[in-house]
């Protein structure tokens, strides 16, 4: 789920080694940056700097693709 | 040459031996192109996110290679053209993200089960059918077996009886778990 902060620090500045997660074949780390119906959670709810957002949005992109996250989670699909 | 990185899943149903001819081919194509293959790496089967041609799970295997660019058409183009390949993602890394490691791939030794089966895949589809119906003559004859065999258990605790009154208690809980087994054979049989 989402990492919801109201001090709206960007994680990925606090950590630099977060950084090298953004990545489509970290997709567990990337599941923090969508909801459970799979969409991308947009930056100003977790607060990540427009700079990482654009990388998670397009690795986010290449999980999909690889069916290693979902497009949009189906609840019947098991 | 570029640095490029590909991750293709292969259909499920495939097992350890035609996966290597897969791996393979894919790797004489790179070579033929002049690629050469820096990294690779088996992530196993996973469950997909979705379902791809209508199957639910998928074996991941992740491929870090240098190529001309001009080539990665045609590399594109045989991933494509292979229908044991259910998706794949090409995509540019730099020279720093290569991972380190062996280049060839060590396929896990298994059960010898799965390899038994599957010689027995390779066959034609009606040998299969022989050996199943063989095989569930096989399972009827286990089963007449297990069922003598349960017929002396009954029998004997019933003799140490006799026997020994001290030991009547041992006998109870044995009579249990032949019934309890049996009630699991009748299950199986339901």
């Amino acid at each position: 789920m989402a990492i919801l902060s109201n001090n709206r620090i960007c994680p990925f500045k606090e950590d630099a080694d977060l950084i090298k997660k953004i990545d489509y074949k970290e997709y567990k780390f990337l599941r923090k940056f969508i909801t459970e119906q799979g969409k991308i959670i947009p930056a100003h709810v977790t607060g990540v700097s427009a700079k990482y957002q654009r990388l998670i949005t397009s690795e986010i992109k290449k999980a999909r693709v690889l069916a290693l996250m979902p497009f949009c989670a189906d609840p019947r699909y098991s | 040459m570029n640095h490029y990185e590909t991750v293709y899943i292969v259909h499920p149903a495939i097992q350890e031996g035609r996966l290597n001819d897969i791996i393979s081919k894919f790797h004489n194509k790179l070579s033929k192109l002049k690629g050469e293959v820096l990294y690779i790496e088996n992530w196993g089967k996973k469950k997909l996110a979705y379902a791809i041609d209508k199957q639910k799970y998928g074996t991941y295997i992740m491929c870090q290679y240098s190529l001309d660019g001009q080539n990665v058409k045609e590399i594109s183009q045989e991933l494509e053209l292979n229908p044991n390949i259910l998706r794949y993602l090409i995509s540019k890394v730099e020279s720093s993200d290569i991972k380190e490691g062996s280049n060839t791939l060590e396929i896990e030794s298994k059960n010898d089960d799965s390899k038994a089966q599957e010689s027995k895949n390779d066959d034609s589809k009606a040998q299969e059918s022989k050996n199943d119906d063989s095989k569930a003559q096989e399972s009827k004859n286990d089963d007449s077996k297990e069922s003598s065999v349960k017929d002396d258990n009954t029998e004997e605790p019933s003799k140490e009886k006799n026997d020994e009154e001290n030991s009547s208690l041992e006998d109870v809980v044995d009579e249990n778990n032949n019934e309890s087994i049996s009630d699991d054979e009748v299950e199986k049989d339901a």
